[in-house]
């Protein structure tokens, strides 16, 4: 009689965590898009990736969905200093990255990241194929007036990022076709923020990809 | 004989477990609402001390929503003219006159709005918890921008940096910084008034003037609202009105919710006395038996109705754990609806509320297993012996 009431109370349990775990995962209102646990989107460095559906299709056409991964820099914070500008100020200790899928399989990943503009705090989008190299720049946000956002924001000036990794020169002011200062400001800015986001994660990806083959 | 009950009420470990399970979940809702309608009007009335300020004139409307508008910082679709400023400060029972006027800038790409509150010297002064980050300093200047500690983190600003409204093509330079105060002051963007007025085309008006007064004592509010009250396209809302109101509101919700506990109660209560009741049957034969070795029928209703006790105070307790572990979850989901939100967080669990309902669920417990032990104590050694159960 009690083993068949542990069985019952057993059966139970599982029931109820079967379905926990079901609520959980059911699909939201986007299904393509497939977000992931261990994640604090609380936390400083989290910035929110405002328009997935259509960065997605401007970037990788053919992907189909994406999830979110956390790549922590803490180990790889000396390294990455060392590869950046003296000026630069590494102020978080992981990259929140967008793995871009199509079929299952990854194409690449995009990094929204928020950094400090002249006027505001600006957003950018970086998209970043597999091996790292930048695929994409677009901004999400900003509170630039039209002196910057004529010429900084323009695809023609943005698509200069292509094809950079993380031993290329970033420094696109030569680029510029204006004198303007705050224009060559924020267009060093934006090439800073462009460049930590790939020399982070490569750094801390090929360190990974190394301590894993090793094993 | 608690050793027995226990004994007793572990044999259907499941049936008792969905028990207590009910009863738990009554008791942390009831002590949670208890809780939070015991912090709410003790944090909303240190909120409104803290203001320092005992009436607010607003724009013709509900008073109550222009002031509680005007508080939380948010805008109001009409506004007050400046007189109404000049005749409040010229009246001698107020000691401060406070101008503000609020206007918001949505920004539909990034899901948020920007609010601006344009106010005077007068009005930071009102402000006393406002505390600056180092480096901060009052307005210097017509554009110059103090920034909600939010709103500095979003837009990466500090002290010294310059600041861009694209919507109404002013820059700003970022005067002052504030500490994280929990108020909607830290999402707000602060400039001085005749800026704002003039940024959002709207010289010389104002939402909401708050008002101190030299003698804060009941008659004298009551006497100065009279004469203010006259004041052309304006309205007076005295703190203790909209305190008044708040509270209502709150209560009217609470009673709703109370409702529902009551009724997940009594659907508790069926349980226990359920679980009790299937006592008595599943052991007439034991219970006969020891009323044919000797105990008599008041040890044995006692018997039966202290198990009811044990469960339900044993619900109660875990209802209470549950209340102080979940509450915190609990509070900061309700928060954001709560009418003029505390700035401090609710106490999940008072003291007395956790008394309160362990008190009620103990009597509705005691109250549930009266039948049931009623029934054992009534049973007959011979004819229990008799029964094929």
């Amino acid at each position: 009689m009690i083993r068949s009431r542990t069985a019952v109370f057993i059966v139970l349990a599982c029931v109820a965590i079967f379905a926990a775990i079901k609520i959980r995962n059911a699909p939201s209102s986007e299904p393509v898009l497939v977000g992931s646990a261990n994640v604090n989107p609380t936390g400083p460095a989290m910035v929110p990736w405002r328009e997935p559906a259509k960065d997605m299709a401007r970037f990788f056409p053919n992907a189909s969905e994406y999830k979110l991964e956390t790549v922590v820099l803490s180990r790889f914070r000396p390294e990455i200093l060392r590869r950046m500008e003296p000026s630069y100020h590494m102020d978080s200790t992981a990259v929140y990255s967008y793995l871009i899928l199509k079929n299952g399989s990854p194409v690449g990943r995009v990094i929204p990241r928020r950094i400090s503009g002249i006027h505001g705090a600006i957003e950018i989008v970086v998209a970043l194929d597999n091996n790292l190299t930048v695929r994409k720049v677009a901004i999400q946000r900003s509170r630039e007036p039209e002196n910057i956002t004529n010429w900084l924001f323009a695809d023609n000036f943005l698509s200069h990022y292509a094809g950079k990794d993380y031993q290329s020169d970033f420094d696109l002011t030569r680029m510029l076709s204006t004198t303007d200062s705050d224009a060559i400001k924020t267009a060093k800015v934006l090439s800073l923020g462009v460049k930590s986001i790939v020399v982070e994660l490569t750094v801390a990806l090929k360190n990974i990809a190394h301590k894993q083959g090793r094993k | 004989m608690i050793k027995i009950i226990l004994k007793n009420l572990w044999r259907r470990p499941i049936r008792t477990g969905l028990t207590l399970v009910g009863l738990s979940l009554s008791a942390a809702l009831m002590t949670c609402l208890l809780s939070f309608g015991q912090a709410y009007e003790s944090a909303i009335r240190t909120d409104l001390d803290r203001m320092g300020m005992q009436m607010m004139l607003v724009p013709l409307g509900c008073p109550y929503d222009g002031a509680a508008r005007a508080l939380k910082g948010r805008t109001l679709d009409s506004s007050l003219p400046e007189s109404a400023l000049i005749i409040a400060q010229k009246d001698p029972a107020v000691s401060l006159a406070a101008p503000v006027y609020t206007a918001a800038i949505p920004r539909k790409g990034e899901k948020r709005t920007d609010m601006w509150v344009g106010l005077d010297d007068a009005t930071i002064k009102m402000h006393s918890w406002w505390k600056f980050t180092p480096g901060s300093h009052g307005f210097d200047g017509p554009n110059s921008v103090i920034l909600g500690s939010e709103a500095a983190a979003t837009e990466l600003r500090k002290p010294g940096d310059r600041l861009y409204s694209p919507e109404t093509n002013r820059d700003f330079m970022v005067a002052g910084v504030l500490e994280r105060s929990g108020t909607s002051d830290d999402s707000l963007f602060f400039i001085p008034l005749k800026t704002a007025q003039q940024m959002f085309g709207e010289p010389g008006r104002l939402t909401a003037i708050s008002i101190r007064l030299k003698d804060p004592s009941p008659p004298e509010i009551a006497a100065t609202a009279a004469r203010l009250q006259k004041i052309p396209g304006a309205q007076v809302t005295t703190l203790t009105e909209m305190l008044g109101v708040f509270l209502n509101l709150i209560a009217s919700a609470k009673t709703l919710v109370m409702a529902i506990t009551v009724v997940a109660l009594v659907v508790s209560l069926f349980s226990v006395f359920n679980t009790i009741m299937a006592n008595v049957i599943e052991r007439t034969r034991e219970l006969a038996v020891m009323r044919a070795i000797g105990m008599s029928k008041l040890g044995l209703f006692n018997a039966m109705l202290m198990e009811s006790v044990v469960v339900s105070v044993s619900g109660a307790l875990c209802g209470i754990l549950l209340a102080a572990t979940g509450g915190g979850w609990m509070e900061r989901a309700v928060h954001p609806y709560l009418p003029l939100a505390p700035s401090e967080g609710l106490q999940s669990v008072t003291l007395n509320a956790a008394l309160s309902a362990t008190t009620m669920i103990m009597l509705a417990g005691i109250c549930a297993g009266l039948y049931p032990a009623w029934v054992a104590s009534r049973l007959h050694p011979s004819a229990a012996l008799r029964l094929d159960i």
